[in-house]
């Protein structure tokens, strides 16, 4: 039994399966509940992947290297965030200023925010550094971390929950709060939550994905930029 | 669609070229995808190959991101010393900050639109 335990844990493509697998299971239980915000599929699939990777005892250098084909997409996915942003060119133009001082203010804002509470609670020097890119995309943020001397890591975290997060609470939060435009609400979800919150923008519509998508490379773009400089001016 | 995941990869590639030529410190992927969306500008259209392919990855993106996510079963200790600080600093934040941006966004957009 332990032996065919083993076999299935060193194949190949077992970090490909129960990933997929993990995040199929997301996907159904969020169709069947209604899209209910709380149950993200990627929420559950990364909970589902955790637990049978410690369930296991996988170590985790292991699952990754056997996943690397998902992480590997990444790249291409991301690329194509490109298209959705081409397809609203438009608007976007019309909108640059506003949008250029929205992400500096807005992001700046986000970023000083939570520092303060880390600050007033008395926290790590380790996990303020990691802090900072916490609304940026995953391989930007752990750039930008391992710049400053936090750990890549513990920011990669701080950006899955703050983007897993801002996927469920983001869209009702703003329709309660009586914003109806679609480009406005994809801009907030892009900002403060990266992929995660533009990957549920796009479930919205094409507009808000892609007003997602351009607010999360702007951001990520101008944090690589600006953080680095203004760390390196305070510290 | 092949054609599509041609033109994804190797812009990825340009971007990657151009991050390693000039030593800057952002994702290939995020420059492969600024030269993207210039190329898309210059063209004037999407490609029916690259908008069948973003069809298929675009909305497969959270799974791609599970594997580094999973990560974070590395950190336990640290998450647990500074839980409570961490916890607050990122809802607080983010809850701020979602009631606080669409403001500022759409105030930027009124002061931009008086001036022109």
């Amino acid at each position: 039994m332990t032996e065919y335990l083993s076999i299935v844990i060193n194949f190949p493509l077992f970090g490909v399966l129960i990933t997929v697998a993990a995040f199929y299971l997301g996907q159904r239980l969020y169709a069947r509940s209604n899209r209910h915000p709380v149950l993200q599929p990627v929420v559950i699939g990364m909970a589902a992947v955790i637990s049978t990777v410690l369930m296991l005892r996988v170590p985790y250098e292991s699952y990754y290297e056997s996943s690397y084909l998902l992480h590997a997409m990444l790249g291409p996915a991301t690329v194509a965030l490109a298209i959705p942003l081409f397809q609203h060119a438009r608007r976007i133009r019309d909108l640059l200023l506003p949008i250029i001082c929205t992400v500096l203010v807005g992001g700046a804002f986000t970023v000083g925010v939570a520092l303060l509470i880390l600050w007033m609670l008395d926290a790590n020097l380790s996990t303020m550094l990691s802090m900072p890119t916490k609304s940026i995309t995953t391989p930007i943020a752990m750039i930008v971390t391992e710049q400053l001397g936090g750990i890549p890591a513990l920011s990669a975290m701080f950006v899955l929950l703050t983007g897993a997060v801002g996927a469920m609470i983001g869209i009702p939060l703003m329709n309660r709060m009586g914003i109806k435009d679609d480009g406005v609400k994809g801009f907030t979800m892009g900002l403060t939550s990266h992929a995660l919150g533009t990957a549920r923008a796009l479930e919205e519509s094409a507009e808000c994905g892609a007003f997602s998508a351009l607010a999360m490379s702007m951001t990520g773009v101008m944090t690589a930029v600006l953080i680095p400089i203004i760390a390196a001016w305070l510290l | 669609m092949l054609v599509g995941l041609l033109y994804l990869i190797l812009f990825q590639l340009l971007g990657h070229l151009i991050v390693v030529g000039l030593a800057i410190p952002i994702p290939s992927p995020v420059v492969g995808l600024v030269l993207l969306f210039v190329y898309l500008l210059i063209k004037g259209h999407v490609p029916a190959s690259l908008l069948g392919v973003a069809n298929v990855l675009l909305p497969l993106l959270p799974l791609f991101l599970i594997p580094a996510s999973a990560g974070i079963i590395q950190y336990g200790d640290l998450i647990i010393e500074d839980g409570v600080a961490i916890a607050a600093a990122l809802l607080g934040s983010l809850t701020i900050s979602i009631l606080v941006v669409p403001h500022i966004f759409l105030f930027f957009i009124r002061l931009f639109q008086r001036q022109s």
